[in-house]
């Protein structure tokens, strides 16, 4: 009844606020990274694999994924071109 | 407190230390002699952070993955929207349930008197306290349905099949 009234109303439940608020807590406490080191880690990824191989820079991504407990780094490279893939 | 213990190790077949509350150092003194550790949480968004800041510094310790106890779980708010339902919490801090304590003014009338409300045979809080202790042994009891919800617990078990799968 009264989860009826809040639908019409688009008030929000406290619940959910609080189980919103806390994946955000949960995954700022568990990785605690300093601000701007992805942004690092992504500059310093491309450079190694430019070494070797021609990434397309604009397109690489990374991210952290959150399974259960454990965490896991994803790397998303994509390369340039298909033919001279391997420099030197 | 490793050197009490394992004096008492050979005297008793369960030893319970009982850890302040809160992320301290007196945290870390509790869990040195543990074999297995059992964090107690009350559905809310201070309490949970920190159950999953502990539950990070056990698993830091090489100890097992801790076991999970939610505490004062007041099912009407629950059904209102208004508190974390017990398989939010699981959700949030993916360890393994042990016990959910319904919040019952019960508890605080048995402390008064100094008779822990697990003796109390007629209550369903008690014996939620039991079924606690013998999941600790090993032993599988199945979760008491609080408030009768059929959504509530169908969801819990629905989250536990899951997680066993």
């Amino acid at each position: 009844m009264k989860s009826f009234v809040d639908r019409v109303s688009g008030k929000k439940k406290s619940a959910d606020e609080a189980r919103e608020r806390l994946q955000l807590l949960l995954i700022h406490d568990r990785t605690n990274l300093p601000p701007g080191l992805m942004d690092e880690l992504r500059e310093e990824l491309i450079e190694v694999i430019s070494r070797r191989m021609a990434v397309d820079r604009s397109a690489v991504r990374i991210e952290i994924l959150h399974e259960g407990r454990s965490q896991r780094l994803l790397a998303d490279i994509p390369l340039k071109s298909a033919n001279p893939l391997i420099r030197r | 407190m490793k050197r009490v213990s394992n004096d008492l190790r050979k005297d008793y077949d369960y030893i319970l230390i009982d850890s302040p509350a809160g992320i301290e150092r007196g945290f870390q003194n509790a869990i040195a002699p543990a074999n297995e550790v059992v964090i107690v949480t009350n559905p809310e968004v201070s309490a949970v952070r920190d159950a999953d800041r502990i539950i990070g510094m056990v698993e830091a310790e090489q100890k097992p993955p801790p076991k999970l106890v939610i505490n004062r779980l007041n099912t009407e708010m629950v059904e209102k929207g208004d508190m974390l339902a017990a398989a939010d919490v699981l959700e949030l801090l993916a360890v393994e349930l042990i016990g959910i304590i319904p919040e019952d003014q019960e508890v605080i009338i048995s402390t008064n008197r100094g008779t822990p409300i697990a003796m109390n045979g007629k209550s369903k809080t008690g014996q939620a306290f039991r079924n606690i202790a013998t999941r600790l042994t090993g032993e599988q009891v199945p979760f008491l349905t609080i408030g009768g919800d059929n959504g509530f617990l169908g969801r819990i078990s629905k989250l536990i099949r899951a997680g066993s799968a």
